[in-house]
């Protein structure tokens, strides 16, 4: 039994097991650029790097990125375990190592942990949440059992494709479409409530561009002991359908999901500066306020100057055609400073190395 | 059984959702958006003009602009009436086979694979496309003159229960100013 340890620790910590790591990681990245040509960049990125495997009809065809930087992470810290002893020598390799390790860390947990969001605020107005454009939820909303709060209640897709128990009613889906848009029936249908009434879902392909999104459109029926309601829901819709439950009444919708923050962005004032003799922008500027439990905060924002703050930053992203709203892209990453260490680590380990060999040869 | 009683008090405590509370928010519910149509059919019907006086408005709602009882003259000289209703739709709302099978399923009767010749009579109304389609069942005789504003459309359906001369409805069409709408 020892044996066997000996020999998996020693194949996976081998020079061998390296090699062929870092060819399979060519190939990934290979595929992965081919692959996004068709399905673009952020599906591409979904299958083939932030994946344990690469599928193909459901079965797995090769190591995805998350397999590859496990086993490299295993590979570099079992060499170290079996190869190298800690002499002042092996300083530089130390350091370059554990900048690499922690480099495929850092990138693993900002595939976990990390979030693109995005908002949209309006000159002169505030904005407490943010969007994800890509993922959408189903809200139920009570507005009217509080005069100062709402109550939501939220379910992802997932939850909503397996069946939704809310307040004794069930909420099941009869068709739910990843693409659609709605189109105005030709005679109303008394089959359905509100929106569905005057509009039906007309699926669509699923689109991969990048300047794209698919919005899903889902047909339910709500049930109760009583009676069956059906609805449609809609994710490009703005209108919050009226529902009432156990003699409640509510407001329900398909949205993109939000994260709601503890404090507010107001924006005071959006500027667009264009290259002199044309239209093509040189600069935008968004000078907002951060309103907060503790005061309100001054900041501009512009290219290459995010806002940073409460673990999120702000980066200038677009406007809209009319130059009132301001469109912020907003990320959330724990680990943002670790490119950083990590890059620095391995630059030391660089100059460390670099300077122990000169010395050795004079 | 106390194990499983705690499992599942537990399981169900972690299954239902809380809520999460968030300052007072506007919405915009179901009956705002029926008030902006009918805001929006309201003022645009105000550019559709120059129906008979003899014609009698009845209820419409969204997404019809109009419905009128209009009087007629059968065959045999007696008097009937036929049901106008109009209606405006913007974008794309397909093509000519599909509405002629849209509304051949309104009278019951089976759809075309392909159109033919007569299913579509083509006029030119102010340099507009005007398309009439006729169709009738045993029971109800239907006029429809699709006018194509190309990012809108109109519809005037006429529907009665024998055959309706329906050059009063064209004389409407005709009198409007398209350009305008």
């Amino acid at each position: 039994m020892g044996n066997i340890i000996k020999q998996m620790v020693s194949f996976l910590g081998g020079i061998k097991l390296t090699v062929f790591l870092l060819f399979t990681l060519f190939l990934l990245i290979l595929f992965a650029t081919f692959a996004q040509v068709d399905y673009g960049i952020f599906e591409a990125n979904k299958r083939y790097f932030t994946s344990w495997f690469v599928w193909l009809n459901n079965v797995p065809i090769f190591l995805g990125g998350f397999s590859i930087g496990l086993l490299l992470i295993i590979n570099l810290l079992l060499s170290h375990a079996t190869k190298f002893r800690f002499k002042l020598n092996y300083l530089g390799i130390f350091c370059i190592h554990f900048g690499l390790v922690l480099l495929i860390l850092g990138s693993a947990i900002t595939s976990f942990f990390g979030e693109e969001m995005q908002i949209a605020v309006k000159e002169k107005s505030s904005k407490n949440y943010l969007d994800y454009p890509n993922v959408f939820e189903l809200v139920i909303i009570d507005p009217y059992s509080n005069e100062d709060f709402d109550s939501l209640y939220i379910y992802s897709i997932s939850e909503l494709l397996k069946g939704i128990n809310f307040n004794g009613v069930s909420i099941k889906v009869n068709s739910f479409y990843e693409n659609a848009i709605i189109n105005q029936r030709g005679i109303e249908s008394l089959r359905y409530n509100q929106l569905g009434q005057l509009y039906k879902l007309i699926p669509l392909p699923k689109t991969y561009k990048m300047d794209e999104r698919n919005v899903p459109g889902v047909d339910v029926d709500i049930s109760s002991p009583d009676s069956v309601s059906k609805y449609i829901f809609w994710g490009g819709s703005d209108v919050y359908q009226d529902i009432t439950i156990n003699e409640k009444a509510y407001l329900i919708k398909l949205r993109s999901k939000r994260a709601y923050l503890p404090f507010s962005i107001y924006l005071d004032d959006f500027t667009k500066v264009d290259y002199m003799r044309s239209e093509t922008a040189k600069q935008f500027i968004s000078n907002v306020l951060l309103k907060t439990n503790d005061g309100d905060i001054p900041f501009t924002i512009e290219m290459n100057q995010p806002l940073r703050y409460s673990g999120y930053t702000f980066f200038q992203s677009s406007y809209t055609e009319d130059r009132e709203t301001s469109v912020f892209q907003v990320v959330k990453n724990p680990s943002w400073q670790v490119p950083y260490i990590s890059s620095l680590l391995i630059v030391i380990g660089l100059l460390i190395q670099m300077t122990g060999s000169m010395r050795r040869k004079s | 059984m106390r194990l499983i009683l705690l499992f599942f008090i537990v399981s169900v405590q972690l299954l239902s959702v809380e809520p999460i509370e968030i300052p007072k928010e506007s919405y915009i519910t179901f009956k705002d958006f029926l008030n902006d149509k009918q805001q929006e059919s309201n003022n645009s019907t105000t550019n559709l003009k120059y129906f008979p006086n003899d014609w009698i408005r009845l209820e419409a709602t969204p997404p019809l602009l109009f419905r009128f009882q209009v009087p007629f003259v059968d065959n045999y000289g007696l008097a009937d009436n036929a049901i106008l209703s109009i209606s405006q739709f913007t974008g794309n709302i397909g093509g000519e086979l599909p509405n002629l099978n849209r509304w051949r399923s309104q009278l019951n009767l089976d759809p075309l694979d392909s159109l033919g010749e007569n299913d579509i009579d083509y006029y030119d109304v102010k340099n507009y496309k005007v398309r009439k389609v006729v169709l009738n069942n045993s029971v109800e005789y239907m006029v429809i003159y699709w006018v194509d504003l190309v990012t809108h459309h109109y519809f005037f359906k006429v529907v009665s229960n024998q055959y309706f001369n329906s050059s009063v409805v064209f004389d409407l069409i005709e009198s409007q100013s398209w350009e305008t709408l």
